[in-house]
């Protein structure tokens, strides 16, 4: 469930955006009113003001937003203006343009292909080629390793069947299909990228379960417990994402506020994903791991108007 | 012909009957008996005049989405038309007809070819289907080089190894742009001296997709030549229709002038010795279409 609040009566777009324009162009930026009206305006909406600022003042609200905000939050909140399939098309060249891509880059690859919906990667792979003259599959050609391309490319690939579909017959084979492949440690067969890239998103977790009333382990640990390389955390990464995000990005947002240094790109990366989608739930779950709630840790581990954004975002703060 | 068939009395149906002698045949207890290889011919041609409407109503992507499961359901001998489909269409007909396929069928495309196709093809038909290629001109030199190194060097293992199998193979053809295709096989020329279709005499499947991505019209024509072909099956009999019916609006004239210059006669000429009736007539209008 998402933690987004939006106002009962939402003021139009013309009204935000002329707001907007006075809190940009005062002498000092008024950051207080921007994060009240961009905090509190889902995707639609935003989409509109975005519009609308650039037909009345011929300029692009993110242009002016990185101009005037510095730092990690002028970096947040363009990100949180931009479409959705352009912003995560932009997040994964910047991920792939690093060099060598770890399970740690890769997994923001994982993350759109397997914890949106199918329309949504769809929508990222047209936005990749109209941006970057060439596929999204050429890009992860280039610069991902052999031994875990093929997961990538499979996954980046499919265009899943959407609607809750699921053959418990194929679960039970598909489960037995998986189970083989970890026992002979032949991770990297083709019917088990099949399996994960291309089958429905409820039927693979009708799968999981299954795995995990028949063989008494979950599939993911079965995986860790068979070996260690990155094919397998990559694969881990895949099923969590798949069959329960929440925990997925619950530790993508432990592992960003652990450590001397917060990792603001990738906390903000990961809350902004998901304020719309089930921040509820990943609350719940980072609450589960951490025994401290999600908003005393950003209160604590962040500042300013970066702190204030996140907050209002995850339902924190009004 | 339906006004006028509709307005016979009994008497002129009865002339009708007389008059034709290759039709009907006198019975020997007086009455005109219908020929039964002309009956089979006559519900046979009115079938193929309306698989023709129907394909040519549809929606293109329903009928792209429809064409690849009818293939998929046909089994090994049609799985050419999965490449063909998934080839000749641009990124965007290819996106609408999965999106057709998950309304028509419950499942995705990819999803049916990985668990219905059995032999060596599968690997190259998933990538096929699932393919967004970029479309755009760019294209990079040095990468097309080293790829036309990496197809020689596979084509050349073919006996340790079949190409069609080989991951690198299957990953150049199935997420590569075209242009970047051609360049490749530029390169290829050059550095092998022969064009690759001539390296790939035993992989029907390979050569097939490669001139369906980069030179449909010459992929086309062929298929339309073996249609009309003494001894064609009804498999290759019905690429008439399909073929004319999904290229009319398309590239139809590039095609016909490709099929004039293999067959040394035009393909209206063709469409007129070899078929009949309202089919030839609908056939005809079709290919004529933008002249």
């Amino acid at each position: 469930m998402a933690t987004l609040r939006l106002p009962d009566v939402v003021p139009s777009p013309t009204q935000d955006s002329e707001r907007l324009r006075v809190a940009l162009q005062g002498w000092g930026v008024d950051q207080e009113v921007i994060i009240w009206i961009l905090g509190h305006r889902n995707a639609v909406q935003r989409k509109k003001i975005k519009e609308t600022y650039q037909q009345h003042f011929k300029e692009s609200i993110i242009h002016c937003l990185q101009s005037a905000l510095s730092g990690v939050l002028g970096k947040a909140i363009a990100y949180w203006m931009e479409e959705p399939p352009e912003r995560d098309a932009k997040l994964v060249e910047k991920t792939l343009k690093r060099g060598k891509a770890g399970i740690t880059q890769l997994q923001v690859i994982v993350e759109i292909a397997c914890a949106s919906s199918p329309n949504h990667l769809m929508a990222v792979r047209q936005a990749y080629c109209s941006l970057f003259d060439c596929s999204l599959e050429e890009a992860i050609t280039s610069k991902v390793s052999s031994s875990l391309q093929k997961l990538l490319l499979g996954l980046v690939s499919s265009y899943r069947y959407d609607r809750e579909l699921v053959d418990l017959n194929v679960a039970k084979s598909d489960a037995a299909k998986l189970h083989e492949a970890i026992e002979m440690k032949q991770l990297d067969r083709d019917e088990v990228m099949w399996i994960l890239s291309t089958r429905n998103f409820f039927q693979l977790r009708a799968t999981f379960e299954h795995y995990k009333q028949n063989y008494q382990v979950p599939i993911y640990q079965a995986i860790m417990s068979s070996g260690s390389d990155d094919l397998r955390s990559l694969l881990r990464v895949v099923i969590l994402c798949i069959d329960a995000p929440e925990k997925h990005f619950a530790e993508v947002i432990r592992a960003s506020l652990s450590g001397h240094r917060t990792d603001f790109h990738s906390l903000a990366r990961a809350i902004l994903a998901r304020v719309e989608i089930d921040m509820m739930k990943i609350k719940e779950e980072y609450f589960n791991m951490n025994k401290i709630s999600l908003d005393d840790a950003v209160v604590r581990k962040t500042s300013g108007g970066y702190k204030d954004f996140l907050m209002t975002l995850i339902g924190a703060r009004i | 012909m339906i006004s006028i068939l509709g307005k016979w009395h009994q008497d002129d149906r009865k002339s009708y009957r007389k008059g034709c002698p290759q039709f009907f045949i006198q019975d020997d207890r007086l009455f005109e008996k219908w020929d039964d290889r002309h009956v089979a011919f006559l519900k046979h041609e009115f079938l193929r005049l309306k698989n023709a409407v129907v394909l040519w109503t549809m929606h293109p992507w329903e009928r792209d989405a429809r064409l690849m499961k009818e293939a998929l359901v046909k089994g090994p001998q049609a799985y050419g038309v999965i490449i063909e489909v998934a080839s000749t269409r641009s990124s965007e007909q290819l996106l609408g007809a999965r999106r057709a396929y998950h309304s028509l069928f419950d499942h995705s495309i990819e999803e049916d070819v990985a668990y219905h196709i059995n032999d060596s093809r599968r690997k190259l038909l998933v990538g096929l289907v699932s393919s967004y290629r970029y479309e755009g001109p760019k294209v990079n030199e040095e990468i097309a080089k080293s790829e036309a190194k990496t197809l020689f060097a596979a084509i050349k293992n073919a006996d340790k190894k079949n190409p069609i199998e080989d991951e690198e193979v299957v990953r150049i053809l199935t997420t590569r742009s075209k242009p970047h295709l051609k360049v490749i096989f530029k390169h290829y020329k050059e550095i092998n001296g022969k064009n690759i279709d001539e390296d790939l005499d035993d992989e029907l499947s390979l050569d097939e997709t490669m001139q369906c991505l980069c030179t449909p019209q010459t992929y086309f024509s062929k298929v339309l030549g073996a249609a009309f072909q003494n001894g064609a099956d009804e498999h290759a009999k019905e690429a008439l229709t399909r073929v004319i019916v999904t290229r009319a609006d398309d590239d139809m004239k590039e095609i016909k002038e490709e099929y004039q210059k293999k067959y040394g006669v035009s393909l209206s000429k063709k469409i007129e010795d070899a078929v009949n009736g309202n089919y030839k007539d609908f056939l005809l209008t079709l290919i004529a279409r933008g002249e």
